[in-house]
This record gives structure tokens, sequence and C-alpha cells, in this order.
């Protein structure tokens, strides 16, 4: 039994470490998107950089143009910024969705995509309850 | 005899039942899935998907969990059959995992516009399919049982780590993943609710039964090597 647990105790220490520098490693270092306002607060250094941005597509401010292509303006609450995109929309995507674009910011400050993403509502609700919600 | 024929207890019997149990809450899910939650307002019938994707995931959990506590009891009591135990039900994770993973894409495609972003609940999950490949990887190596048992386990121990990780990370990291349970979580319809809770019983049940016929087929297999030599 000593022996074993010779070999056990050692294990589970190598085994919090482990999970320690995980945890720790995607704590700090790793950040899936910036919010328009970290966007400009980085302006000019920022300007090619490809980035990943996510903010809420404002009320009424998307405009499909002919080409197919599509501009909006994203805000975070307190920055917002124009974005032009050409490509696959989501079939979620419309007024008040939160949006994350990959690209990078021009020097006029509208904000270049090559991919639009949305995020899924983290409230899964049936048409009905959102009538009587809305309703009440 | 007439004992053995009226115990319902039996192997046999169990397996029976075990089997028409599964069988019936997997239909019964399936026909709620389609039939009984209400089409999602945001999303639509592609968020159907849900209950099958939590299914696997939750199946996958379990069996992972099944992995790691036999791996500790491995080492500890070095019995044959907490090793069986621990590699049959990591194998039926993998296969649960891989089906999360590919709803989860399937789902992802229309609603998020991608097939599959690096966020951190996505990119751990990687972490813990890759982790788990590498476990089979180990097992499938050549050597006796001894050596190769004691360092797989010791494996599926530190591998473990990664699960609550891919939980976890959803919520205390910035995301594309939905926080939908508990605390911060938006919530869902009632309706959907007990549909998924009917879901999550059938896979769990789907996953005793194949757990059990697996490992019945491990003996077997070790039976047979045994008499051979």
């Amino acid at each position: 039994m000593k022996a074993k647990l010779k070999f056990i105790v050692p294990l589970v220490i190598i085994a919090f470490l482990i999970s320690w520098l995980v945890f720790a490693g995607v704590r700090d270092s790793m950040v899936y998107y910036i919010t328009v306002e970290e966007l400009l607060e980085d302006v000019p250094d920022v300007y090619g950089q490809k980035v990943r941005v996510s903010g809420t597509v404002v009320h009424g401010s998307i405009k499909n143009e002919l080409d197919e292509s599509l501009q909006f303006t994203m805000a975070d609450g307190k920055e917002k910024i124009d974005v032009e995109y050409d490509g696959v929309i989501p079939d979620i995507f419309t007024d008040g969705v939160e949006a994350v674009v990959e690209g990078s910011i021009s020097t006029d400050n509208i904000f270049v995509a090559d991919l639009l993403l949305a995020k899924c509502p983290t409230k899964y609700e049936s048409d009905e309850a959102r009538y009587q919600r809305k309703k009440g | 005899m007439k004992i053995a024929e009226t115990d319902p207890f039996s192997f046999k019997e169990m397996r029976k039942a075990l089997f028409f149990l599964t069988f019936a809450l997997m239909v019964l899910g399936t026909w709620m899935t389609f039939f009984y939650a209400p089409t999602e307002v945001v999303m639509g019938h592609v968020q159907r998907i849900f209950y099958f994707h939590m299914g696997t995931v939750w199946a996958a959990t379990v069996a992972f969990t099944v992995v790691f506590v036999a791996s500790i009891y491995y080492l500890v009591k070095e019995t044959a059959k907490w090793d069986t135990l621990a590699y049959c039900s990591a194998e039926i994770g993998m296969l649960l995992l891989t089906l999360t993973i590919i709803t989860g894409s399937i789902w992802a495609k229309p609603v998020w516009g991608t097939w599959w972003t690096w966020d951190p609940q996505l990119t751990t999950t990687f972490i813990l399919w890759v982790l788990y490949a590498v476990y089979l990887l180990l097992r499938s190596g050549a050597g006796g049982r001894g050596k190769k048992a004691r360092y797989s386990a010791i494996f599926a121990i530190v591998a473990f780590v990664d699960l609550p990780v891919v939980y976890i990370s959803a919520r205390i990291k910035r995301g594309i993943s939905p926080v939908v349970f508990g605390p911060g979580g938006g919530g869902i319809d009632p309706a959907m609710m007990q549909t998924l809770l009917v879901v999550l019983l059938g896979f769990t049940l789907l996953f005793i039964l194949l757990l059990r016929e697996r490992i019945r087929i491990m003996n077997m297999e070790t039976a047979l090597y045994t008499r051979g030599r």
C-alpha cells in the first residue's frame, strides 16, 4: 500500500499542475475576440492587422448592396464601427444579433471583414413563449 | 430449473429489459425531438439537433468519467476487470464525442456561419478528442497487458483534467458557444427541457447497454486468446 501511495500521490500532483497550467494558459493568453472599444483603442497600431471583433448589430444599420456585399454598424455599448463584408451570411444574422467578424480595420476606420459569424441566442424560446412575453 | 425460469433478474432477462427500455426511450426521445419540442424562434428547425448534440456529449462525459474512475481503481487494485472497463468505456466515449463534434458542426454551419472556429469551448473539446485518441492508440500498441494497462491508466487520469475545462471554458472565456444552462445562462422552454431530459436518459441507457456488450465481447476475446495458447 505504501508503494502504491508513493506512486499515486505524485500522479495527483502532476495532474493538478497540468490542469493549473491549462487553466492559467486559457485564462490569460488566449482571447477569442476583442470588443469594438478595444479595437478602436489600438488604432493606429491595429491598421492592417488581422483581428476578430465582436459587437451587436445596430438596429436599422444593415444595408444590402446590389453586388450582394453587405454593410452594417457594430456596437458594444461604448463604441461603434462600420463593417463591410462580402460572403456567406449566417441564417440568424439580423438587427440586434451579436456578430463576430474576422478581418482588419482600414485607415478610414471601416472594418473589412473576410468572415462574418453570428452568436446564437443563449435563451431557447418557442414562438408562443416569445409572443406571450412581448404581449405581457 | 423452475427457479431459473422465474428469476426476473437473470443476466439474459436483464439484458433484454435493458435493450427494450433503451430502444423505447430512444424512440420516444426522437419523437419528442421532432414532434413535441417547440420550434426555436431564432434558429428554427435546425435547433432540434441540440437534443442529439447534448445527448451525445452527456453520454461521452459519463463515459470518460467511468474511464477516470476505472483507471484509478486499476492502479490501486491491479485487477484486469478495471482495465477492461476503462478501455471499453473510452472506446464508446470516443464514438460519442466524435458524434458531438459532427452534430455541433452541422448546427454551427447555418447558425454561426461556419463549420468550425477556434473558440475556447471548441478548442478544449478538440484537445479532449485528441487526448482520448492518443489513449486508444496507446492501448492498440504492442506489449503485454501489465505495463500497457498501467501507463494507459495514468494517461487517462491526467487526460480527464481537460473534461471540466471544456464545461467551464464557455463561462469564463469570451467565445461563440452559448451558455444556456445554470447561472448566467438564458434557459430553455419547459417543453424543450422535458424533451432534453428524456433524450439524456435514453443516451445514458444506450451508453450502459453499449458498455455491457463491449465488455462481453472483450471478455470473449480474452477467453479465446487464453484458450488458443
